[in-house]
């Protein structure tokens, strides 16, 4: 009995862990996958956030990358199916908002933006969920083409 | 049965206990004495450098910059594998970052024969390293073998390339993952300079002008490594190449974000350019210096 209780605990704890393993992998290939045949992935950026608390400012992720001139990137997002908030990505160059995938005046969501960069240098990425939610999603940063 | 049940708990505690200690272990044992020793009293902490380092340079980026520009494969810019005298984790590092920006060039030719060897060389560096397990080296030589869909083989191999990376940075080893990055950087520097001496034009010597920023960023982040030996021979080799780029002009133009929406697709387009002034006489001194380091890195 023993021995069959510390077999089943094995194979409980690594099928837990592998499947939790497959699921961050498949969630970030499904998404670059979303973004389009024409979009090579280059990079993830998760987010996996705490709902705001009180008055305090609504938490993000925050991810600084190096664009290149000449260069059309495509930003996609996609919130986890249980998550309960929905995620959206800004992007700002120092304190310059660039662009949203959500417009919280409007109500109006993308799935993501391209970004035509015309200067290369360090951009930031805020990733956020509406009304300060609880939430988990993934970001896509891809490349289209050198314009 | 409550007997049975109090001997599971105590199993899965002890497994979840032993998974922690094995993370915190994965930090020391991990890295070697010459990395351990690029860990210790860094002016820039952990978490600085995981800011700074993400996204230097992607093998992707690279690669497609050299394709853009219509240039057509040469084999013989790449760095040759099967050499074994990378000893230390630190030179594991470097050159698993320069196999990975020439997968990236082989990838984007479809050159799924050469790719083998060059996913077999990152494969053993990255064991070397500890990080193998994060490269899926099995789909990736099917796909390689089979010729089978170059859009899998460039995603799977960015994807581990980030994976390791990552893993890297959060477990206290940001100075290989640094090191991974500046292989991959020189590298693609390389590339682009050594068709740039074959067929030159003036977008590709703007657009290698236009990498002084980023190399001035990589530089940043390598010197933060600067006690060790490695880095601080890294560091004066890249020195070098930066007297190079400090002859190129960059202005910048202030600009304003446009949004155009198209078909449901939001477009931002951002009119702030850089403009990057290069002599021919600048652009040939970064073309050899480059050369000259790199050959010598991968040594």
């Amino acid at each position: 009995m023993k021995n069959i209780t510390l077999l089943l605990a094995i194979i409980f704890l690594s099928i837990g862990l592998t499947v939790k393993a497959q699921t961050e992998a498949q969630k970030v290939e499904l998404c670059s996958k979303s973004a389009g045949a024409e979009a090579t992935y280059v990079k993830d950026l998760v987010a996996d956030l705490q709902a705001v608390q009180g008055n305090e400012k609504i938490p993000n992720a925050k991810y600084s990358l190096i664009l290149q001139k000449d260069t059309k990137y495509r930003i996609t997002i996609c919130t986890d199916d249980d998550s309960p908030g929905k995620g959206y990505v800004q992007l700002f160059d120092n304190q310059t908002m660039l662009g949203s995938s959500y417009n919280a005046t409007t109500g109006k969501e993308f799935r993501g933006f391209d970004f035509d960069c015309q200067k290369t240098g360090v951009y930031h990425f805020f990733i956020q969920f509406q009304e300060g939610k609880a939430g988990k999603a993934v970001v896509i940063l891809s490349f289209v083409k050198k314009l | 049965m409550v007997k049975n049940f109090l001997y599971l708990i105590v199993v899965v505690a002890l497994i979840a206990s032993s998974c922690r200690s094995n993370s915190k272990k994965t930090t020391g044992d991990f890295g070697s004495s010459d990395s351990s020793a690029t860990e210790s009293a860094l002016p820039l902490d952990e978490k600085a450098m995981e800011d700074l380092v993400q996204n230097i340079s992607s093998p992707v980026e690279m690669a497609e910059l050299i394709r853009s520009l219509g240039a057509p494969y040469s084999q013989k810019l790449l760095a040759p594998t099967g050499i074994d005298n990378f000893n230390t984790s630190n030179s594991k590092a470097f050159n698993l970052g320069v196999f990975a920006a020439d997968l990236g060039y082989l990838n984007m030719y479809g050159k799924t024969s050469t790719v083998l060897s060059y996913i077999t060389a990152i494969k053993n560096l990255a064991d070397g390293i500890n990080v193998g397990q994060f490269f899926d080296f099995t789909t990736l030589k099917r796909l390689a073998t089979n010729n089978e869909n170059i859009d899998s083989l460039k995603y799977i191999s960015q994807h581990s390339f980030n994976v390791m990376d990552e893993y890297l940075r959060k477990n206290k080893r940001s100075g290989l993952s640094a090191l991974m990055v500046s292989g991959v950087y020189v590298e693609g520097l390389f590339l682009i300079t050594q068709i740039a001496k074959d067929k030159p034009s003036k977008k590709l010597a703007e657009s290698i002008g236009g990498q002084k920023p980023i190399f001035e960023q990589l530089l940043l982040i390598v010197k933060n490594y600067q006690k060790d030996p490695y880095f601080a021979n890294l560091i004066s080799d890249l020195e070098l190449i930066k007297k190079e780029f400090d002859a190129v002009k960059i202005t910048i133009t202030p600009g304003e974000p446009k949004s155009v929406e198209k078909n449901g697709r939001l477009t931002i387009i951002y009119t702030s350019t850089s403009n990057v002034d290069i002599s021919d006489d600048v652009l040939k001194k970064i073309i050899n210096q480059t050369e000259q380091v790199r050959n010598k890195l991968i040594k």
